[in-house]
Formats: C-alpha cells, sequence, structure tokens
C-alpha cells in the first residue's frame, strides 16, 4: 500500500487531474458564446471585472450577506485550504510551520463537519442535497481530520523530500504509517476527482462571470 | 423506468391530471396537452439543446457548478422569507432539469445514477417540471448573488423549451402565439384590424380632447423613423401609456408610426419557452420594419418583448440595419436633449417605481427609468431594494397570463412585491412594464392597497408641456 500510494498513485492523480482539467477548461473557454444573457450590474472594463470577482473571492460577500450560516463554514472551509495551500508551498521551500498545518488541518476538519451537519440539519438545505454532497464532504472531513493527527510528528522532513523525489522522477516510499498513508492516498483521490465534480468551481466562476454574464458577443468592440 | 410501466401510468393519466403535484396550484391542461409519450421528444430536444452553440456553454456551466448553497431561495422573491415548500427551492426546481442531465451526459452520472444526483427521465418527472418551471418567473434574481454565477432562469427555459417540444405549453401561450403566427389578426389578442383601427381612432380623439392639439397615431407611414410597437394589448389596457407615448413622440416632433397586421404587435411568448416560436414571431416583426423602412423599433412599455428583441434579435435577425430601442430609452434622450419639456409639479402624489425585470436586471435600463420618471414626478420615492436587485411583481416569466394560477401568483408569487408596495407610502406606483402593470393591479385589489398603478408615460403625458397647449388639465392616471 505505502508503495504504490508512495510512487504510482501521485502520478496517476496528477495525470487525471490534468486531463479532467484540461478538458472541462477547454470546453468552457472554447464553447462558442452566443447568447447575450446580461446581467446587471456590469462591471467596466477588465480591472472592473476582476475587482468583483476577486473581491467575492476574498470576502464571499453574496454569501455573507444573504446565508449567513452557510457563509460561516464555507469561508472557514476554503481559508484552511488556502492555508492549507501556503503550508505546502512553504515546505517546498523548507520553512517550517507547524502551526500553519495545524490551523489548516483542524480548520478544514470543523468547517467540513459544520456544513455536513448545516446540510443535514437544515431542512431547505437537506431538500437540494444528493448523497455526492455528503461525499465530497466526508472526504475533507476525513483529510482534516488525518492531516490533524499527522501534525506535530516531525513527518515535514519526510513529506518534502519525497515531493521532491516525485518532481525527479525518481520516487521514495514514504514511512509506512497508516495514518500518512491514508492522508495522502485521500489527497490524491482528491487531486483525480476534483475536475469531474462540481467542487472544480474554483476555475468556473471566471467563465460564469465574465463570458456568461458580462460578455456580449454582438457588442461592436473599438 | 421500462416503457412498460411508463404505459401502465399513463394510463391513470386520461383525466389529465399530473402523476406528481409540487403544491396546491395546478397549471390548466387544456386538450392539447398530453399526458402520455413526453419523455421521448423531451430527450430529443435536449439532445439538441446541450450541443447547441446558443446554449452548450451556459448550460454545461450552470448544470455542473451549482454548490447547492440555497442561496439562491434567499434571493427568490418567492422563497426569500417562507422556505416551507422545496419545490419552490430555485435549486430544487433547476436539480429537476440537472438530474436528467448528468444521467443523460455525464460520466460518474451514467456510472452512480442518484448517488450523484442523476436520474432517468420519466413521465412524472415531465409533469413535475411542467408544474415546477411555470411557477418560476425567469427574473433572474437569483443568479443575481449566486456564488458560483449559476442562472437558474436560464434552466428554467431550456426546460420550458424541452416541455414544449412534448407537447407541454400552458393555454394561454398556445393559444396566444398560434393567433400571432396563424391567425388572420397575426397579433396575440386577435384583434381585427378593423377594431384595431377604431381603437386608434378614438385614441386620437380623446388626446385630441385632452391636449386641443392634432395629435395622433400615424399608421403604417413608409418612410417613418421610428416604428413603434406596443404589447397590442396595452391597446385595450393601458390606454393611457399609449396616449402618453404619442403625446411624447408629438412633443418631440419624432418622425414615427405605428404598423397594423404584425407590426401591431411587439409581444413574444416565445421568449418564455420556446426558441422557434421566438424566431419566427420576431422575423414576422422584422419584415414590417423593414417594409416600412424604418431606422429604429421602439418597443413600448414592455418589458419581455424588448429582452426578446435586443437579447435574441441579432442572432435570429442577423445584422440588422435598424435600431432596437425601448420606449423609455427614447424619452429620456429627448429629455436630455430638450425635445421635450415635462413640468413635474403637475404630478405632486408620491409615486415610486417597480423596475421591470426584464428592464433592469437584465436591460441595464435602470438609471434610465428612473431619469424619466423623476423629470416626471416631484414626489419620487424609492422602493427597497430597487433596481437591479428589485423583486420580481410575481407575474413575470409569462405567469401573468394563466389564471388557473392566480392564486398563487396572489399569495405566493407576489406577495414580497406587496410588502415592498406598503411600505412605500406612494400613492402611485409607475411600472414600465405590460405584464407588470397586470399583476400590480391584481395585487393592489386582492391586498386592498391604496394605490393606482401606471405606466410611466401616464405620468409622463401629465407633466408635458407643450408650446401650443391650451393648458387644460388632464387627468390621465386611473
Amino acid at each position: 500500500m505505502a508503495t504504490i500510494v508512495s510512487q504510482v498513485f501521485p502520478y496517476l492523480a496528477i495525470l487525471v487531474f490534468l486531463v479532467g482539467a484540461g478538458y472541462r477548461i477547454g470546453v468552457w473557454a472554447t464553447s462558442p458564446k452566443k447568447l447575450n444573457w446580461k446581467l446587471y450590474p456590469v462591471p467596466e472594463g477588465l480591472v472592473g471585472e476582476a475587482s468583483y470577482i476577486v473581491g467575492e473571492w476574498i470576502s464571499f460577500k453574496m454569501l455573507f450577506k444573504n446565508n449567513r450560516a452557510i457563509w460561516l463554514g464555507s469561508y472557514v472551509f476554503h481559508l484552511s485550504l488556502v492555508a492549507s495551500a501556503i503550508w505546502f508551498l512553504l515546505l517546498l521551500l523548507g520553512v517550517s510551520a507547524p502551526w500553519l498545518s495545524r490551523l489548516a488541518a483542524a480548520g478544514l476538519f470543523f468547517s467540513s463537519i459544520y456544513l455536513f451537519v448545516a446540510r443535514l440539519w437544515i431542512p431547505q438545505v437537506r431538500a437540494i442535497s444528493t448523497p455526492v454532497e455528503f461525499f465530497n464532504l466526508a472526504i475533507f472531513i476525513a483529510m482534516g481530520g488525518l492531516g490533524w493527527s499527522l501534525t506535530g510528528r516531525g513527518l515535514s522532513g519526510e513529506m518534502r523530500r519525497w515531493v521532491f523525489s516525485l518532481a525527479g522522477f525518481s520516487p521514495s516510499v514514504l514511512p509506512d504509517e497508516p495514518v500518512l498513508i491514508w492522508f495522502v492516498f485521500l489527497v490524491e483521490f482528491f487531486i483525480a476527482y476534483l475536475p469531474f465534480s462540481k467542487m472544480f468551481h474554483v476555475a468556473s466562476k471566471y467563465f460564469a462571470f465574465h463570458k456568461s454574464r458580462w460578455f456580449n458577443p454582438y457588442e461592436v468592440r473599438g | 423506468m421500462n416503457e412498460k410501466n411508463q404505459s401502465a401510468e399513463a394510463k391513470e393519466d386520461k383525466k389529465g391530471k399530473p402523476r406528481r403535484t409540487i403544491d396546491k396550484y395546478q397549471l390548466f391542461r387544456a386538450a392539447h396537452v398530453p399526458g402520455e409519450g413526453r419523455v421521448k421528444p423531451f430527450l430529443e430536444c435536449l439532445d439538441k439543446v446541450v450541443k447547441h452553440e446558443l446554449y452548450k456553454f451556459p448550460l454545461k456551466l450552470y448544470l455542473d457548478t451549482c454548490a447547492k448553497c440555497n442561496n439562491c431561495a434567499t434571493l427568490c422573491h418567492i422563497t426569500c422569507d417562507d422556505q416551507s415548500n422545496p419545490h419552490w427551492l430555485p435549486a430544487k426546481r433547476s436539480d429537476l432539469l440537472r438530474k436528467v442531465y448528468k444521467r443523460r451526459y455525464t460520466l460518474l452520472g451514467r456510472l452512480l445514477g442518484k448517488l450523484v444526483g442523476a436520474e432517468d427521465l420519466t413521465e412524472e418527472l415531465v409533469d413535475e417540471m411542467y408544474e415546477s418551471f411555470y411557477r418560476c418567473t425567469m427574473c433572474r434574481r437569483c443568479a443575481l448573488e449566486c456564488p458560483m454565477g449559476v442562472d437558474n432562469s436560464l434552466i428554467t427555459r431550456i426546460g420550458r423549451f424541452c416541455l414544449s417540444e412534448a407537447g407541454m405549453v400552458p393555454h394561454n401561450f398556445k393559444v396566444s402565439v398560434d393567433s400571432q403566427l396563424k391567425g388572420p389578426t397575426r397579433n396575440t389578442s386577435a384583434i381585427p384590424e378593423r377594431a384595431f383601427l377604431d381603437t386608434i381612432e378614438f385614441l386620437n380623439e380623446e388626446m385630441q380632447e385632452i391636449t386641443g392639439l392634432p395629435i395622433e397615431f400615424p399608421v403604417n407611414v413608409k418612410g417613418a423613423e421610428i416604428l413603434f410597437v406596443a404589447p397590442v394589448s396595452d391597446y385595450i389596457m393601458e390606454a393611457d401609456t399609449l396616449m402618453g407615448i404619442a403625446m411624447t413622440l408629438y412633443a418631440a416632433g419624432a418622425s414615427w408610426t405605428i404598423a397594423t397586421g404584425a407590426g401591431s404587435d411587439s409581444i413574444n411568448y416565445g421568449v418564455f419557452y420556446d426558441d422557434n416560436w421566438l424566431r419566427d414571431i420576431m422575423l414576422q416583426l422584422h419584415d414590417v420594419v423593414k417594409d416600412l423602412g424604418a431606422k429604429k423599433l421602439v418597443i413600448g412599455e414592455c418589458g419581455h418583448a424588448t429582452k426578446a428583441q435586443k437579447v435574441f434579435a441579432e442572432y435570429f435577425g442577423g445584422k440588422l440595419d435598424f435600431e432596437i430601442k425601448n420606449i423609455m430609452e427614447v424619452t429620456a434622450q429627448y429629455i436630455e436633449e430638450g425635445r421635450i419639456k415635462l413640468d413635474p409639479s403637475r404630478n405632486p402624489d408620491p409615486v415610486t417605481l417597480h423596475d421591470p425585470c426584464n428592464l433592469s436586471r437584465m436591460g441595464g435600463l435602470a438609471d434610465t427609468l428612473r431619469f424619466v420618471l423623476r423629470s416626471a414626478v416631484s414626489h419620487f420615492v424609492e422602493m427597497e431594494p430597487h433596481g437591479n436587485e428589485n423583486y420580481c411583481c410575481g407575474g413575470g416569466g409569462g405567469t401573468v397570463g394563466f389564471e388557473e394560477i392566480y392564486d398563487f401568483r396572489m399569495e405566493v408569487g407576489g406577495r414580497k412585491k406587496v410588502q415592498q408596495l406598503r411600505e412605500t407610502g406612494a400613492k402611485i406606483v409607475a411600472a414600465p412594464c405590460a405584464n407588470c402593470k397586470k399583476q400590480l393591479r391584481e395585487l393592489v385589489d386582492y391586498h386592498g392597497l391604496n394605490m393606482e398603478v401606471a405606466g410611466i408615460h401616464d405620468l409622463v403625458a401629465k407633466a408635458l408641456v407643450f408650446d401650443k397647449a391650451p393648458g387644460r388639465k388632464i387627468e390621465v392616471v386611473k
């Protein structure tokens, strides 16, 4: 198990991710835009559009304004993902930030549980949920929980060496610790699954707002 | 579900009752609405739509990326204050089409079915869609603040389109579109040309009596710059609005005309449910514009007709050699250019504005409507929220014509609007849209509001200062 998770699945996950993400982004990017389906307000220029989208990314203001309970869980959840990404970058740079890994993992764990319970507890949210919504959150609960339990165990160095060995196409094998192996396996599964799930909205937002909502294909542009 | 089972269930549907209901209301099933055999044509239509250049991109995007956060329900006028019926939730409604899409076109949907929210289309699901997609008014308020940018109204529209291809069309749409495209009168209300011209003559006499000026509706004038086309129902229901527009165009010295036949009606119900009819109705009107040689097609106070032309004209009509405007844009331009003068003191009562969704949120005319109205009245009161964020009147998406769900429109769809109207304390609500005005009048009557409903040009007419006017007092708001 440790060998396959360390040496085979990482490449497989990245390959599936690249193919899936490339396909979906390719479809969104190359599909014709013939419908002038504007929705106002329409920000002026690329700067206006960018500030609108970035403003939403930073604050989740649409949820904050209308749906505070879901906003709380969703905001902490996404912040935890960002914190995880920053921790990973720091790891690659050789900077140890155990506090950040704890924060990210705990944030992910608790916010996912919060969202899972909210999805069950709030009748109207439950009414629009299907098993896959709970499955997605369950993955994050497991990743957050396992990741949290791995913090403070001095595995950063091992992880860093493993990542670099992958990059050099001479993958090493991770320590045969069940928690670590399951954690890495879940991360690999998530990477491969992401482009085929609705969680790929990280990439769809640009198209949904710029291309679909604001762009008029018949407007004469000078 | 296999064909045998579907056939067995179809036999239970001889009385035209839906197999699956979503609330206590129900659309009237005319004889033309089939009770079986709808799955195949629905799916054939969906197959074409998901590949069509108009819809492939947005439809797939919207069906693939909903986060199921229910933010849309907090924005919708139906569910913002009461989410007790899950069938009214916008995301739940969109899921009716989403589950079929997932099952038919996505890998995970084919493999995992209901686990990923994918389901085969059944006759019961068709019945549920028919009711549900006609509760939504396609006002697009839910899309305004969807974090994913998902637009449920487009999903509703495609759902209605596929239902139409399966023969599931509300009675009112069917009768109106048949009359407009196949009837001898070429208008939705089947008004014969003689009756139409008699009405015009009556309106001409009214305007001349009110103003003492030789104002009239020019008819079928070739070479006029503007072809003005109102929803034909305005000639019966909104005479004050039409007279206000005629007075405005007269005062501005515009070169304009109205037309008979297909040019007498801007209504295009195709925009609500079927692109084939949308295209045919649109091109029929474009032919009139070309025959008369007009440079501008100006649509009256009508939201959906304006949207139909502005959104779809260039796609279905090709490169146009005439401009398309809403009358509000034209009047605003006349005010800005000083071609007409308005005396707002002639409208002293507090007036509020209902933003038609098709003109403000979808048409970008929120500021234009305010500019004209503020120029014509002395006491303007904003509704909250307003402009792009305004709530639908509850009769949009063509639903105002469905008398069979009148109770739904009054008790559910329109309740937020009633609350908004009450809070303004205004005596008059101005709404530059025929559909909105009908719904608002019904709401005012049903809920006993002390308020008049008017078009913006009803008030513009009252405020118009004619250079040669005899100065008679006019009362155009009824």
